[in-house]
């Protein structure tokens, strides 16, 4: 049994687990929630284990552990959505050592989302009540470890404060998978940054300091590939399909690349540094566009 | 061997409006692609009824009855509910109603209403099947619960089929423009007589799992004969909610390229809201249509 199955009760008040632990891998996850596997797939999925309270007026509270192989995979799946009512529960690190928002458990609607070490956690009761509620906020405590470093690659995100951009915390997102960035950003059906679990990848918007400035935010994506090959030889491939009428050639043996382009939304900054990827979408114009390169 | 070349839809067709170019290109050489006739208006019906669910969401089955009552005789035009019944289906057909079975299921009540129809007009229960198997049917009525989805962007109308296929996996992503073949499958081509969209709840996210802050008490029925003027109705009203939610634009991200590709590449009807008759029974507050 997962060991953090028995930090919980068979019974909390009124409501008892009333099924057998489910136990769900990579085998079976389609079966139990068709395509949208493909999001925990996406990151690095060990297992998941199911299991559900019952109260006497058949409410039901259903309980998901995600087991991710790193803290970094259970970070990326609550940093899909920042949003909703922030709970604290044993906070240890200081949030002056966050770039995203500190709390790690976050709930709405009868829904608890919470990553903690290498979990992530579902608790949701099927109708919300205030009983419900504060069974999943006992649960969530729980449940709730400690609170783990952010994944290394948000310390790459820059800031641009200084050229009038600033970043929304609230907006950054961990994702290894093309899928996931789609479903905040869509770039394209294709795998065109060629990610996959061996790359860390962000993305965060910036608001400009600057009223009526259009578009309104800047995009950033930022990939960290295992080695400076496999960084170039992606951009080169992202280049050659979103900017198919771009002649410069990209040599995949240099180990530094940047350059701007003019697209339907504005300007688009690439920059390959090693083997880091980044990108920016929606620069309102050139000069932009070069203060940007410079910063990231 | 020389690689082939993959037409990559991206972020800029969108942009650039060239979605359907884009589409059609990337399904160049796929199965089924062909346009036919469509009608020059398609009518879809909107029901509402505020007292269909209580605080509770349980469902009031006698209000739902009559908002399906309601909805029958305004797509058929007949005088009696039983004969719009009559109208789409034959009392020896074998029925089959494709449900949505996960994340935002239709509700049981609507189903066992629809059954009720069915059997008044000399359906027996043996000949109607909640059903996968659409060639043991003579005639299908699609039935799914309004959704968005995380890989299709909208999971409604079009792509309820998917299960047809027996191939789901093979129609996500940039392969979901293709869930309009399916419709074109011969042991589906021609069946579906009645497009019936379970909007009493509906889940404006695209999930992968419900995240009940993006679900809504709609408490509606969205219903027609051509399936890509529901599915545009439907993307319609989870837009709009979605750009309220959020208090600025919010697009669904993927992009649903379904209802696009379902006009322009397979002809199954029509996406262009111009050409969408839009009628409106009931419950007006929060139509989400305009």
């Amino acid at each position: 049994m997962n060991t953090l199955l028995q930090s919980i009760p068979e019974t909390i008040g009124d409501w008892q687990q009333c099924k057998e632990v489910q136990q769900i891998d990579s085998s079976n996850i389609f079966d139990y929630m068709n395509g949208g596997a493909e999001l925990y797939l996406g990151y690095r999925f060990n297992h998941l284990e199911v299991l559900e309270y019952s109260s006497e007026d058949k409410n039901t509270i259903l309980v998901e552990i995600y087991q991710m192989e790193t803290s970094d995979d259970a970070f990326g799946l609550l940093s899909i959505d920042w949003s909703g009512e922030q709970v604290m529960f044993n906070q240890t690190i200081s949030s002056d050592e966050l770039l995203a928002p500190e709390a790690r458990a976050l709930y709405g609607g009868g829904l608890l989302r919470m990553a903690t070490g290498k979990y992530y956690i579902r608790i949701l009761a099927f109708r919300e009540t205030t009983d419900a509620k504060s069974v999943i906020m006992q649960l969530g405590k729980l449940l709730y470890k400690d609170l783990s470093s952010e994944p290394e690659i948000l310390r790459q995100i820059p800031l641009m404060d200084d050229i009038g951009w600033i970043m929304n915390s609230d907006k950054i997102t961990f994702f290894r998978s093309y899928m996931v960035l789609n479903s905040l950003f869509y770039l394209s059906h294709q795998n065109l940054l060629n990610l996959d679990h061996s790359v860390s990848a962000v993305t965060v918007s910036y608001n400009s300091q600057v009223k009526n400035v259009k578009p309104r935010y800047i995009q950033l994506l930022l990939a960290e590939y295992p080695n400076q090959k496999k960084a170039a030889e992606s951009l080169k491939h992202f280049i050659e399909e979103f900017l198919p009428e771009n002649t410069i050639m990209i040599d995949t043996v240099k180990s530094s690349y940047s350059h701007n382009f003019k697209v339907e939304e504005g300007w688009l900054v690439c920059k390959l540094d090693n083997n880091f990827v980044s990108i920016v979408f929606n620069i309102p114009d050139q000069l932009s566009a070069k203060q940007i390169i410079n910063h990231i | 061997m020389q690689k082939q070349k993959v037409n990559a839809i991206t972020r800029r067709d969108f942009i650039r409006g060239s979605l359907t170019a884009a589409i059609g290109a990337s399904l160049a050489g796929t199965k089924f692609v062909q346009a036919g006739e469509k009608p020059s208006v398609s009518n879809v019906i909107v029901t509402r009824n505020k007292a269909v669910m209580d605080n509770e969401l349980n469902i009031n089955t006698t209000v739902l009855a009559e908002m399906l009552d309601q909805t029958m005789l305004a797509i058929t035009g007949q005088k009696s509910v039983n004969e719009s019944w009559l109208s789409l289906f034959k009392k020896d057909d074998s029925v089959g109603i494709v449900t949505t079975p996960h994340l935002n299921p239709t509700h049981k009540e609507l189903v066992d209403i629809v059954k009720i129809s069915l059997n008044q007009i000399g359906i027996s229960d043996k000949n109607i099947k909640v059903s996968n198997k659409p060639e043991n049917c003579t005639a299908l009525i699609c039935m799914p619960a309004l959704k968005a989805h995380w890989l299709t962007g909208i999971g409604t109308v079009i792509k309820n089929y998917i299960m047809f296929s027996g191939r789901p996996r093979d129609y996500h992503n940039q392969d979901s423009a293709k869930l309009g073949e399916i419709w074109h499958l011969p042991e589906v081509k021609g069946k579906t007589k009645l497009i019936l969209v379970d909007a009493l709840h509906p889940l404006c996210d695209k999930g992968p799992q419900v995240d009940p802050r993006y679900k809504w008490a709609y408490k509606g029925l969205i219903a027609g004969i051509d399936p890509v003027a529901v599915d545009t109705i439907c993307l319609k009203i989870i837009s709009t909610k979605r750009d309220l939610i959020k208090g600025e634009s919010w697009p669904l991200s993927p992009p649903p390229l379904c209802v696009e590709a379902a006009d322009k590449v397979y002809g199954l009807g029509t996406s262009d809201f111009k050409n969408i008759k839009i009628q409106t029974i009931g419950w007006k507050e929060d139509l989400l249509l305009s």
